[in-house]
């Protein structure tokens, strides 16, 4: 899935993912001086989780911008100044505050170039960090990539690993369209192999994470390594699970999850944000319409988040969203015929 | 306003009919209430009332068409009403082509009930997807493919096993090109034949009891009784019966009479398989073979248990008239839990019959003999001896309760006296 | 532009050659005929959904759009007509369009409130009110990083300047210093609601304190004065001195949109702007400085009128697009 540029990519380091995408962020605005970075406190503050960190000493401040505290200014600056020439990359604090600048994303960014019968692309990379499990409660907690894949126009993606969070964002910046990248917070500090230099990640393929043949589990983002965590209980029980990485909320990879549906005969989908009318139940539709139906041999299970505001107690905050005893249970009771 | 006719639904699992005949012709007079029509249905011939008085007009469906269920297939017109204000109405929408909701009519041309198409869905038999798939390629019903996941779901691993019990009983399977002729092989080959149309009773019957032989999982038991106690007490019944104008007790009547005591006395055997639960019948409901031109009946004697003999004799009389008439109501067929096959008419000394699902068991009665038989004193004397071979659906009836009916019903068919006595 | 004429005369006048004048006055009259035009065509059911004329307001539009070089850029809004024609688009493509047309501007995919003509520098008309100032800002930001020496002109109405977006991209304008000119077009009513009941300064100009930006409010029905404060604005940004206001007070003759019924208004309201009718005053003009006779004119508004239909039959005899293609152009490359 992975296109690398042998030539560049020199070798292989330990990377965080927060310094994968600083690592992107740095290439692109040395490769590109069509590249600006936006955002609220990116600058000499580093970004509020440090993924910009220092890039504002090494590229200045006119590359590096910090914005007044104006979602919906920003992100119609960033949708303007990408419709006419340049690469912009807008980071919102916490992903909650899209909901400030959804008319410049949703109605000016997403539908630009097909109002406007394909005269312009737009170009435009927002990033999104993203989820629960940092005690910050109901508005800094959100997964809203459901919301954003519900716009034709937009791309939304939801990179799991620093590889694919440096390589998709790369991607990204190649894109002619807007994407808008989901960076789970909890992720930031995960570790994993990252090539140095340049490579790009598709931004349309799930990946197989995990070879399975008793049922398949489409997670995404923070779920993805949860799912593989039950994944391993699972098989000391005995039961095979398949983990994909869903990667792209849009476009969904249907091939692969309709695939490994088929061979497995049951789905659960994983997914952190509100379970009704989630990405998770868009996949179990899709699956549903899909020839993978005729293979179904249980019913699909979404395991979502909770229909409740982000709470503040951990406990309750755990309770929220699914954990790996949720997926390792709904799994086996599934491949035992109990649900 | 002109009155529709409809085909109506007659039949909890119709979806069309098939018209058997009009008894009035387009433009003849018809009171409300005349038979109006016969229908053809899976089992038998339904006789559809006129639902009002007038003129038959625009018959769209003629004898051996098949219509779908709450589809128009003819007007009736009242004195001075016209065609014309037909073509002025819009015509049904789709939606409400079904009997269920019905159009908006002051009278439906019914006269059996309409089943509630809910009733329909919530028996649907439950199955994941690839079950059902994996049953269509096999050639299974999957409605007789026994559950083993929540509510009764029938799963893949349900269906290889139903396979497997298929296989490994080498039954004929529906649709399966191994067991069906091919007219082009038979032609190749110079063979002579005949074509005969598979008919909806002949197409129920093969597709049924396929079903059944391949995954309903059977087991025998034989039984030879002595009848002379039986046929001596027949006889003087019969005579008692004489001149009274009554028909008189068959042996058929005794051994059903037999079979649901004996079904009362062992109320393990007297059960169907539902997937997730076995459901034990409170009542001796007892199929009684018919054979009728172009195949087979299976009227129902319900609650045998606590009938007469002479009121079952009366009821199997009646049941096999309309069954050879055609004019069984569906649910005289259906709802039985045991049946009888009884073959000892034509020469049949004993022989295997398939349980035909939902019941668990099917007895086959043979010929009748004489032969010596050893008497308590060790010598040989002459006697009446009835073969009898049981067909138990094992997922319901075990052996031994197999055993314990059929053990049952042989001293109630050789002490017939207890007949008379009737059940507890 | 450049050199001045005679010290007393209008800034327009003095200013521009006598072409460049005759192509100002001819544009003004093919915005109105446009507009009339379009409006007749709707009545006569060939086109749907609904429209937001600017007649009345030319003057606005193209003595706006007359300081700018070809190359420079404008935001419009959902009363964009009168922009785009300003910014010298072909009016067959935008009868296309309003028609739903395969030929039209976005290839009958955005209809009057989403023409555009982005090759002339036109980035759109805009359906959300203050949709388009933080993207002229964004266009702005790209011509000051990428050094292009492109100036951006946002067009609004007074409507807008109660967003949000509008307070959060004037400010951004201003603390970076962006190339760009934010023109208001108050015709008075935001649908149904005046200025005086919305707003809580006097002249929209004066909210140009607030980000440290000139700002200017002028009469918007004289186009002289239109041109002279925005041409001061264009090279203040173009200078690199960043933004500012330009509130151009004028009138819109008809309603909102296609279903307003008048209730907030006058007739003698109305009937007092229309005498103030901005093509007759620059007519007037441009025959008192001897730069067109009246037989000019006449001949001029002629030749609008002619264009104006062969447009219209180019948009009729035009090819619908295919079904097929709903989800063209939702992306730049196609699923694969």
């Amino acid at each position: 899935m992975n296109v690398h540029n042998a030539a560049q990519e020199e070798e292989i380091v330990e990377m965080s993912y927060a310094e994968a995408i600083r690592d992107a962020l740095d290439i692109a605005l040395t490769t590109d001086e069509r590249v600006v970075l936006m955002g609220e406190d990116i600058g000499v503050y580093g970004g509020a989780f440090q993924v910009t960190g220092d890039l504002v000493h090494k590229h200045g401040a006119d590359r590096v911008l910090d914005t007044p505290i104006s979602e919906l200014g920003g992100a119609g600056v960033a949708v303007g100044a990408a419709a006419t020439g340049l690469r912009p990359v807008f980071e919102f604090q916490f992903s909650d505050f899209a909901m400030l600048a959804m008319e410049q994303i949703c109605n000016q960014a997403a539908k630009m170039r097909y109002m406007l019968g394909g005269a312009v692309s737009v170009p435009l990379v927002m990033r999104f960090p993203a989820g629960s499990g940092t005690g910050a409660a109901a508005q800094h907690s959100q997964s809203l990539e459901a919301w954003l894949g519900h716009v034709p126009g937009l791309k939304v993606v939801q990179p799991s690993t620093p590889r694919d969070a440096k390589g998709m964002l790369l991607r990204a910046l190649e894109d002619p369209d807007p994407v808008m990248v989901f960076e789970h917070k909890l992720l930031y500090k995960t570790k994993g192999m990252v090539p140095t230099g340049h490579y790009t990640t598709s931004l349309d393929k799930a990946e197989i994470r995990r070879q399975g043949t008793d049922v398949t589990i489409v997670a995404s983002s923070v779920m993805v390594q949860r799912s593989l965590e039950a994944a391993e209980f699972l098989a000391g029980d005995g039961i095979s699970a398949e983990v994909i990485d869903l990667r792209s909320v849009r476009p969904i990879d249907r091939h692969t999850i309709v695939e490994s549906v088929k061979k497995t005969t049951r789905l659960i989908c994983v997914y952190e944000g509100v379970k009704t009318l989630g990405v998770g139940a868009e996949i179990s539709a899709m699956v549903a319409e899909s020839e993978a139906f005729d293979f179904l041999d249980a019913p699909i299970i979404r395991l979502g988040g909770a229909e409740a505001p982000m709470p503040y107690n951990p406990d309750l905050e755990k309770a929220a969203v699914p954990q790996v005893d949720n997926i390792v249970s709904s799994a086996s009771q599934l491949c035992r015929g109990q649900l | 306003m002109p009155t529709e006719v409809i085909m109506p639904k007659v039949d909890m699992d119709m979806e069309a009919g098939t018209i058997a005949a009009w008894h009035i012709q387009e433009g003849d007079p018809v009171q409300k209430g005349d038979a109006l029509f016969d229908i053809e249905t899976d089992k038998a011939a339904m006789e559809v009332e006129s639902p009002a008085s007038g003129t038959l007009r625009q018959v769209r469906a003629q004898a051996g068409e098949t219509v779908k269920i709450g589809d128009r297939i003819a007007w009736i017109l009242a004195d001075g009403e016209s065609l014309e204000v037909l073509q002025r109405e819009p015509a049904p929408r789709p939606e409400e082509n079904t009997a269920a909701s019905g159009p908006p009519r002051e009278a439906l041309p019914v006269s059996t009930p309409v089943t509630d198409a809910a009733a329909i869905t919530t028996e649907r038999k439950r199955a994941t997807p690839l079950a059902r798939r994996m049953a269509k390629a096999a050639g299974i019903d999957i409605s007789a493919v026994a559950g083993s996941g929540p509510r009764g779901r029938v799963t893949r691993k349900d269906v290889e096993a139903a396979k497997s019990v298929a296989s490994t009983a080498s039954a004929p399977v529906r649709a399966d090109a191994a067991t069906n002729a091919s007219k082009d092989r038979l032609d190749s080959l110079g063979i002579d034949y005949e074509v005969v149309p598979v008919d909806r009773m002949r197409a129920t019957v093969a597709e049924r009891l396929s079903a059944s032989k391949a995954t309903v999982p059977h087991f025998y038991l034989e039984a030879d009784c002595r009848l002379d106690k039986l046929l001596a007490f027949r006889a003087e019944i019969n005579k008692s019966l004489e001149g009274s104008g009554s028909v008189r007790i068959s042996i058929n009547d005794l051994l059903v009479k037999a079979s649901a005591m004996a079904l009362m006395a062992v109320p393990e055997a007297n059960a169907s398989w539902a997937g997730d639960e076995i459901l034990r019948y409170r009542d001796a409901n007892i199929s009684v073979a018919v054979s009728v031109e172009g195949g087979l009946m299976t009227p129902v004697v319900r609650q045998a248990q606590s009938k007469s003999l002479l009121a079952i004799s009366n009821e199997i009389a009646g049941l096999a008239e309309r069954a050879r008439a055609g004019k069984l109501a569906s649910n005289a067929y259906q709802g039985g839990s045991f049946a009888i096959s009884n073959l000892g008419m034509y020469g049949v000394k004993a022989f295997s019959a398939i349980i035909n699902p939902p019941e668990s068991m099917i007895l086959a009665v043979g010929m009748a003999t004489r032969q010596f038989v050893e008497n308590d004193d060790g010598a040989p004397v002459a006697a009446t001896v009835l073969s009898v071979r049981l067909s138990c659906d094992h997922r319901v009836v075990d052996g031994v309760s197999g055993a314990r009916w059929l053990g049952e019903w042989q001293r109630l068919v050789e002490n017939p006296f207890l007949l008379a006595l009737g059940t507890s | 532009m450049s050199k001045s004429k005679k010290a007393n005369t209008p800034f327009a006048i003095a200013n521009y050659e006598r072409q460049q004048l005759v192509e100002a006055l001819r544009r003004m009259y093919l915005i109105r005929k446009f507009e009339e035009g379009a409006e007749d065509s709707y009545m006569r059911g060939l086109i749907h959904g609904t429209m937001h004329l600017s007649i009345g307001q030319e003057a606005s539009a193209v003595g706006s759009c007359m300081p700018l070089a070809p190359d420079d850029q404008i935001t419009s809004t959902h009363r964009g007509h009168g922009h785009c024609i300003a910014k010298d688009a072909d009016i067959a493509m935008m009868f296309a369009e309003f028609f739903g047309k395969e030929t039209g501007y976005c290839k009958g995919r955005g209809g009057s409130m989403h023409i555009a003509d982005v090759e002339k520098g036109n980035l759109g008309a805009n359906g959300i009110v203050g949709g388009g100032i933080p993207i002229a800002v964004g266009a702005a930001l790209t011509a000051k990083t990428l050094k292009t020496g492109k100036v951006v002109l946002c067009f609004f109405g007074d409507g807008a300047n109660n967003e949000g977006a509008f307070h959060e991209a004037l400010n951004m304008a201003s603390i970076w210093k962006l190339p760009v000119v934010f023109v208001c077009e108050n015709n008075k009513y935001g649908m149904s609601t005046s200025t005086e009941r919305s707003t809580a300064v006097a002249n929209i100009a004066d909210r140009a304190a607030a980000y440290s930006m000139p700002g200017k409010t002028v009469d918007g029905n004289d186009f002289s004065a239109v041109c002279e404060a925005v041409n001061e604005a264009v090279e203040h940004a173009r200078s690199g001195h960043g933004p500012s206001l330009v509130e151009n007070v004028t009138y819109r003759w008809r309603g909102h949109s296609k279903s307003d019924r008048n209730r907030y208004r006058t007739k003698e309201e109305i009937g007092e702007w229309m005498e103030r009718d901005p093509i007759k005053s620059f007519a007037a003009e441009l025959e008192d400085h001897g730069i067109m006779t009246a037989d000019e004119i006449q001949a001029l508004e002629a030749d609008v009128n002619r264009q104006i239909e062969t447009a219209i039959e180019f948009a009729k005899a035009s090819p619908d697009p295919s079904p097929s293609d709903v989800t063209r152009d939702v992306y730049t490359e196609a699923a694969q």
